[in-house]
């Protein structure tokens, strides 16, 4: 479609929206996953896509650097898809509504502990971007291993914590499992998502990049809504 | 809505240019914070807990280093912070050095001379802008702001 050094040049710009979109998706870690299946049924999936149109001279001009730009679409995919994950966890989770005065560690310790003990081993917590500084806050409110964070319950034990963007309405904490619920995928080029740019005039280019996924709650009760008095 | 700009730095001579840059995000019309003890931003009796809730708040975080910044210093919390509630980071970095905190692998980024910044800042100011319309326009796309 165009000469090898620009299309090198928009091959390694489109592949900065997935190294983006793995950096800032939660979904990975935050869900089960898996993609779709033939016998998979009466699942609802979700159109996520992002399309720009752009002119050619992007990959042609050394003065243009569009880097930011590829960088920035995959970090908000993750955003539209954090959105649409706690969306549907508030809509469908029927666990236990709890209620605490102020976000610390001590204070949550405690819930996490006793909702382990109810066999839920793979706990994660969502804390909305507004209520997460007080915890970050403290010394060792937050464990940071491996690029992820933790919350320390005892030996062995602990939640992995997922600060929500200040861009996803979220006004409670979510403490969940895991094992929630799935979230379905069809195949795209690179495991859900497909990043893709399609001439569409002359110098104009179409990129798009678009996900189809479902999240289907497989165990309603294993999400708790904690509600911080005060707040909101 | 305004775009809110946290501009961090990794240490006190990355401290005055950070200053500097967010001064004058201010004039250009764009909020801004910087956790210096100028009462611009900060006045006596903030607590971190205050400074991570206008990080929370703000849209992008600018990473101002210079030579001198270690990568234990309180900025690589703070990018950590930012990343994990999926916030733009982009790199201020002192020109010829290599980022502290692995930020600009094959990324783009902006690099400033010590002697004179403020070159940079139109630049880098309308570049932000532009961005931050970007990603603005990309979540209206997907309904979901």
């Amino acid at each position: 479609m165009f000469m090898n050094e620009t299309q090198t040049d928009l091959e390694r710009n489109l592949h900065l929206v997935y190294e983006s979109y793995r950096l800032y998706s939660v979904i990975w870690d935050a869900t089960t996953t898996r993609a779709v299946q033939d016998t998979d049924t009466g699942l609802h999936f979700e159109d996520i896509s992002i399309s720009e149109v752009v002119p050619k001279d992007w990959f042609d001009n050394p003065a243009i650097c569009p880097e930011p730009f590829f960088y920035d679409m995959g970090r908000n995919l993750a955003i539209i898809e954090e959105n649409y994950l706690l969306r549907t966890v508030k809509k469908n989770v029927t666990g236990r509504t709890l209620e605490i005065t102020e976000i610390r560690r001590t204070s949550l310790v405690g819930i996490v502990d006793e909702f382990v003990q109810l066999n839920n081993l793979l706990p994660v917590l969502f804390i909305p971007a507004d209520l997460s500084a007080p915890l970050y806050a403290e010394p060792e409110g937050v464990e940071f291993t491996d690029n992820r964070e933790f919350l320390q319950i005892r030996p062995n034990v602990r939640a992995q914590l997922f600060p929500t963007s200040r861009y996803v309405e979220l006004r409670d904490l979510v403490l969940a499992d895991k094992t929630l619920g799935t979230w379905i995928y069809r195949l795209g080029d690179h495991n859900s998502l497909t990043v893709e740019a399609k001439r569409i005039e002359d110098g104009m280019l179409k990129i798009t990049a678009k996900m189809q996924v479902a999240y289907r709650i497989d165990r309603p009760t294993a999400g708790h809504i904690i509600h911080v008095a005060g707040m909101n | 809505m305004t775009f809110q700009v946290f501009v961090g730095y990794g240490d006190r001579q990355a401290m005055l240019v950070a200053e500097g840059f967010g001064r004058y995000l201010l004039r250009f019309g764009l909020n801004s914070f910087v956790a210096s003890t100028n009462p611009i931003w900060m006045l006596p009796g903030y607590t971190i807990s205050r400074i991570y809730k206008m990080l929370a708040r703000s849209d992008v975080l600018v990473a101002t280093c210079t030579r001198n910044t270690l990568p234990t210093s309180n900025l690589g919390r703070e990018i950590r912070f930012a990343q994990a509630h999926k916030m733009l980071v982009l790199p201020f970095l002192e020109k010829g050095i290599t980022d502290p905190f692995g930020l600009s692998r094959g990324i783009w980024k902006m690099e400033f001379d010590p002697t004179m910044p403020w070159v940079q800042h139109r630049t880098f100011a309308t570049y932000i802008l532009s961005l931050m319309e970007k990603s603005l326009e990309a979540r209206l796309q997907g309904q979901l702001i």
